[in-house]
């Protein structure tokens, strides 16, 4: 980035191509301090003895909701109790894995939200992944906002929630979200709508008025609620929206505020899978893809190793070990920490190839 | 104007550019040409020396410096074939990004021609209070990643502040609409273009405008005929390139103006949905759209070049320096 | 008439001029590099702002310096100065060819009449199509002096307009100028370095050291009545000789039989005698019908081939060497040794330097001398 500036900057004057620099030198120094101050952040969460150092890493690629547990606590966690070295990498789910699909990554274990990630992923690189917590939807509201006292009455429980779907439809209401044709919480969110109107008894036309038109049968409903996974809760933390969607860990990590939803709704209870799957949305079709109907589920987290012919035997080793320790008590405790709901751990795919210190970590959880 | 010693001296200097330097290959060949001819002869001897061996080392580390530019586009042709590039033009309202594009690139760029061509020239000649404080201004965008400008606009112009309201009560909004993309390219693009026209203006001689003016030519007759003209590479430049910073703007796009969908987005979220090879036809059509521009500036401001400044002798004192380097100015 | 009573400053030298060029004739401002010429021209021209004084173009104000520029703004936009400026860089415009820069400031632009007229004057009729960038320095000279000429001012400044042309355009240049200043009646500024050019073109000299003007005079009395030694030095005296050292009569030993002079020796309060290497004598027989005003004795260190004739290198006794044209016929003298030397119509300074006695009966002698 430095040298394609210094190009196309060489035609200015040398006292401008100096501010530059300077501005340069506050922007790394910057970005050194905060590098800092994570890393303390990390380490502090473990202690004990100390491992020796192995090697092999564990390249760990996650869905972005993932990122602040896996970076700050499992990670580092991780790395302190088996002494692997671990790197992690986070992104929208669905992204992800057509990337690990078409070899673009090649990390050695893949966490994502919902199964259908892993199943792009395929069975030859990920032949089984391991259900081990769910991640309800929540609505963030900002308190400040026109329909701040609304939702706050709501979430005290001294109003029905329906009366913040309500708001929702109301004209002027800024509501945001992201976008189901790549981000899974996308996805969730409209069938989340979807499900309250059911549940709640809310009028028909609710979940249109709320999402825009058609949103359910292919069309792209308002598109100005849409926002990229990365910046949606700014837009809401700067007080530009009134509510967004979110999952609940990252209402909490982010101390935003928010409603919690009943468990018929949030997609947050694999119990409730078979009343989720009565909500469903269409994505449009694309290019390479025809149009595709998908149905509510459980919103879980699944892990899995991912096996590449050219892995090194030490990268696969800490690929395991990262699985391993993610199922033990520790990780599981992270995930608790950080807002997700623990669900006994379960076995999907071929049960034969899971190595054993996976298997053990899965009985061990109950 | 001050005492100087004048094409003379330019020309020594251009000489002195062109001359050998610490090349060992032409020191070797000196003495066979002292004896040989003329001051002259020696002096073309030189430059063919120097010419020759440039030309080796030269061609060599520009092909190596090229094929690694070149890489990524190289890439990008080898995965595309033909039948993936009609199937991902010919989906339902797959070209609808592209006219996204093009039309918020080409407000922005009117924009910025409109707005930035006269601050430039303001800036170039120093016609401004606090000259630095201005050019910080405009570099400042520059300065920060485009993900933190975009940001920084979801706080200053979002729906719910100051600006916001203002831009609503004329049926603006500046999130998620083609008024937010078209501010986002404008930030993304505005330093390329104001510095790069900036440095166009300050390299046209101000003697040249001047002279104009002793001609008998108002200050705005001048600048369209003597100013302008000579500027014109350098603008068209500027201009090509904050085309390319437009077009291809995403950090900020992605954070105010994730809808409508232009090119950078379609290709982020045809590669979230689809993957890699689905996105690839997209990054061409972008390339196509953004290169040309560019391109037919570069030549076009070689060629003002070469028919400029060619020529044996009297070059340096009549070329308007900029066009090569920075003028040097009399000082007054 | 140009008036010009300017005081500029410049980082290094401050110049103060005041300046008269009546209409239809040409001042020559002549100076060693640095002296500020072209400065004052930019001045006069309006590219570099005056700190005090005037310019002033007939009943016209064109400039005016800090003290009164509440009232007039600083003078009259460039465009309307009416000023030709031939500046030392011709500042052509590079992206026009050489017609249209000739015919800039004309109606028809480069294919105006008058175009083709000073393109034949100036030898430029094959060169019309090429851009600048395709022309010699001497070329651009031209075509920028086509340039103001074309634009038809009603003052002209010409900085070093024979630069670079070789002898026959300077000839032809310099008639062309003449014709114009004649014919259109224009106050022409002519700055030079070389006296010759100066001599050649110029009414008058304006001699310009280190900002001030020192001396304002016709050609020949700026070199035949030098006000003061820093004039005498700058305009070719080649030596300052202490009056004790000034003989009546040559001192024997030297060649031929030595003449007698006449007149008074040193004038009253004169103490410092001006050597120029024009007036110098060596042959007894012709230095009788000269106005010898002096002998001094020298010693040949050098003689050499110069042009058609030959030079001797002549050693004065004050340690300075002048050239001595040996005339033809007389007999060329051998290194080491020692000769007396004539000083014809040579002026005298005081102590101060200044000029001694008036000097316009020697400067009429002088040119009947030749």
């Amino acid at each position: 980035m430095k040298t394609h500036m210094q190009a196309r900057w060489s035609g200015f004057p040398v006292r401008r191509r100096a501010v530059v620099a300077v501005a340069f030198v506050g922007v790394i120094v910057g970005a050194c301090t905060s590098a800092r101050s994570d890393g303390a952040a990390g380490t502090s969460t473990s202690a004990g003895v100390v491992v020796a150092h192995r090697s092999g890493t564990a390249d760990v690629a996650f869905a972005g909701s993932l990122l602040a547990v896996d970076d700050k606590v499992v990670g580092p966690g991780f790395a302190h109790a088996t002494g692997y070295t671990y790197t992690g990498r986070g992104g929208g789910s669905l992204g992800l894995a057509h990337e690990i699909a078409s070899g673009e990554i090649a990390p050695g274990v893949f966490e994502s939200v919902g199964s259908a990630p892993v199943a792009i992923v395929g069975s030859r690189r990920s032949p089984w992944y391991v259900q081990f917590a769910a991640s309800p939807l929540v609505i963030a509201y900002n308190p400040n906002g026109t329909y701040g006292t609304t939702f706050e009455r709501v979430a005290a429980g001294r109003l029905p929630l329906a009366d913040a779907f309500d708001a929702m439809a109301a004209p002027g209401f800024r509501l945001g979200r992201t976008n189901p044709a790549t981000d899974p919480q996308g996805q969730a969110f409209v069938m989340m709508v979807e499900l309250a109107q059911r549940t709640l008894g809310l009028p028909a036309g609710i979940v249109e008025q709320i999402l825009g038109p058609g949103v359910t049968t292919g069309g792209t409903g308002t598109t100005g609620q849409i926002f990229s996974e990365t910046s949606l809760d700014a837009h809401l933390q700067a007080g530009q929206l009134d509510a967004a969607s979110a999952f609940r860990s990252q209402a909490v990590q982010l101390h935003l505020h928010y409603l919690t939803l009943p468990a018929a709704v949030d997609l947050g209870d694999p119990a409730d899978a078979s009343g989720y799957a009565k909500a469903s949305l269409v994505v449009p079709a694309t290019a390479t893809q025809a149009a595709t109907t998908v149905h509510g589920a459980p919103l879980v987290i699944d892990i899995a190793t991912v096996r590449e012919p050219a892995q090194a035997a030490d990268d696969a080793a800490a690929a395991t070990a990262f699985v391993a320790y993610q199922l033990s008590a520790a990780g599981r405790q992270a995930y608790a920490a950080a807002g997700f709901t623990l669900l006994p751990a379960t076995v999907v795919g071929t049960r034969s190839s899971v190595p054993a210190s996976v298997l053990a970590a899965v009985r061990a959880s109950g | 104007m001050t005492e100087r010693s004048g094409p003379q001296a330019h020309g020594a200097t251009a000489d002195v550019r062109g001359g050998p330097g610490s090349d060992p290959l032409a020191a070797a060949t000196l003495p066979g040409r002292l004896g040989a001819g003329t001051g002259d002869n020696l002096h073309i001897g030189y430059r063919r020396v120097s010419l020759r061996f440039a030309g080796v080392t030269g061609v060599v580390g520009a092909a190596a410096v090229l094929l690694v530019l070149l890489g990524p586009l190289g890439a990008l042709l080898a995965h595309l074939t033909p039948g993936t590039v009609r199937a991902a033009l010919a989906g339902p309202g797959a070209l609808q990004p592209l006219v996204t594009s093009v039309e918020a690139s080409a407000v922005s760029l009117g924009v910025l021609v409109v707005v930035g061509t006269p601050l430039a020239w303001a800036m170039a000649r120093g016609r401004l209070p606090a000259p630095r404080a201005w050019e910080t201004g405009v570099l400042v965008p520059l300065l920060m990643p485009p993900l933190v400008i975009g940001l920084l606009l979801v706080f200053l112009a979002g729906p719910a502040t100051p600006v916001g309201q203002g831009l609503a009560h004329v049926h603006l909004s500046a999130s998620n609409t083609f008024f937010a993309l078209v501010v986002a390219e404008t930030y993304e693009s505005a330093p390329y273009y104001v510095l790069g026209a900036e440095a166009a203006f300050a390299g046209v001689d101000r003697e040249l405008e001047e002279h104009a003016a002793l001609l008998g030519d108002s200050p705005a007759r001048a600048f369209r005929r003597i100013t302008l003209p000579l500027a014109a590479p350098g603008l068209a430049s500027a201009l090509s390139m904050a085309w390319a910073r437009a077009i291809g703007a995403f950090g900020a796009v992605i954070i105010i103006a994730y809808h409508p969908y232009g090119l950078p987005m379609q290709i982020w979220v045809t590669l979230q949905q689809s993957g890699l090879a689905a996105a690839l036809p997209f990054a061409l059509v972008l390339l196509v759209v953004a290169l040309p521009l560019p391109l037919v500036a570069y030549v076009w401001t070689a060629r003002a070049r070469s028919d400029t400044v060619a020529g044996p002798s009297g070059v340096a004192d009549v070329a308007p320096a900029g066009w090569a380097t920075r003028p040097v100015r009399a000082r007054r | 008439m140009l008036t010009a009573d300017v005081t500029v400053e410049r980082r290094d030298l401050t110049v103060q001029v005041d300046l008269t060029v009546p209409a239809g004739t040409v001042v020559a401002l002549y100076g060693p590099s640095g002296a500020g010429k072209s400065t004052l021209l930019a001045a006069i021209a309006g590219l570099v702002p005056l700190h005090a004084g005037s310019v002033w173009l007939g009943d016209r104000l064109l400039a005016t310096g800090s003290a009164a520029r509440r009232h007039a703004g600083g003078g009259l936009p460039l465009r309307d100065r009416g000023v030709g400026l031939l500046a030392q860089r011709p500042g052509l415009f590079p992206h026009l060819d050489a017609a249209a820069n000739i015919g800039y400031a004309l109606p028809g632009g480069g294919r105006d009449p008058r175009v083709g007229r000073l393109a034949e004057a100036l030898d430029l009729t094959d060169l019309l199509a090429a851009r600048p960038g395709r022309l010699s320095g001497g070329q651009c000279q031209r075509v920028a002096l086509a340039r103001v000429l074309a634009a038809e001012p009603r003052v002209l400044l010409l900085d070093e307009p024979f630069t670079g042309l070789d002898p026959e355009l300077r000839a032809r240049v310099s008639m062309l100028l003449a014709e114009e200043v004649a014919r259109r009646q224009v106050p022409t500024l002519l700055v030079t370095h070389d006296l010759a050019d100066a001599q050649r073109g110029a009414d008058r000299i304006a001699v310009l050291d280190k900002g001030r003007c020192l001396q304002v005079d016709d050609p020949v009395r700026v070199v035949a009545a030098p006000a003061t030694v820093r004039v005498a030095a700058l305009v070719g005296y080649r030596a300052l000789v202490p009056a004790r050292l000034v003989q009546g009569a040559p001192v024997a030993g030297g060649r031929g039989a030595p003449p007698s002079s006449s007149g008074p020796l040193v004038p009253p309060g004169a103490s410092i005698l001006g050597v120029h290497p024009d007036r110098l004598v060596m042959d007894a027989g012709r230095a009788s019908q000269a106005p010898v005003t002096a002998w001094l004795q020298a010693t040949v260190t050098a003689v050499r081939a110069a042009g058609a004739g030959m030079q001797a290198e002549m050693e004065l006794q004050d340690g300075s060497i002048v050239p001595l044209a040996i005339a033809p016929g007389v007999p060329v003298p051998a290194p080491g040794e020692r000769l007396p030397v004539g000083v014809a119509d040579a002026p005298w300074f005081d102590a101060a330097g200044d000029l001694v006695g008036e000097r316009s009966e020697a400067g009429a002698r002088l040119q009947g001398w030749g």
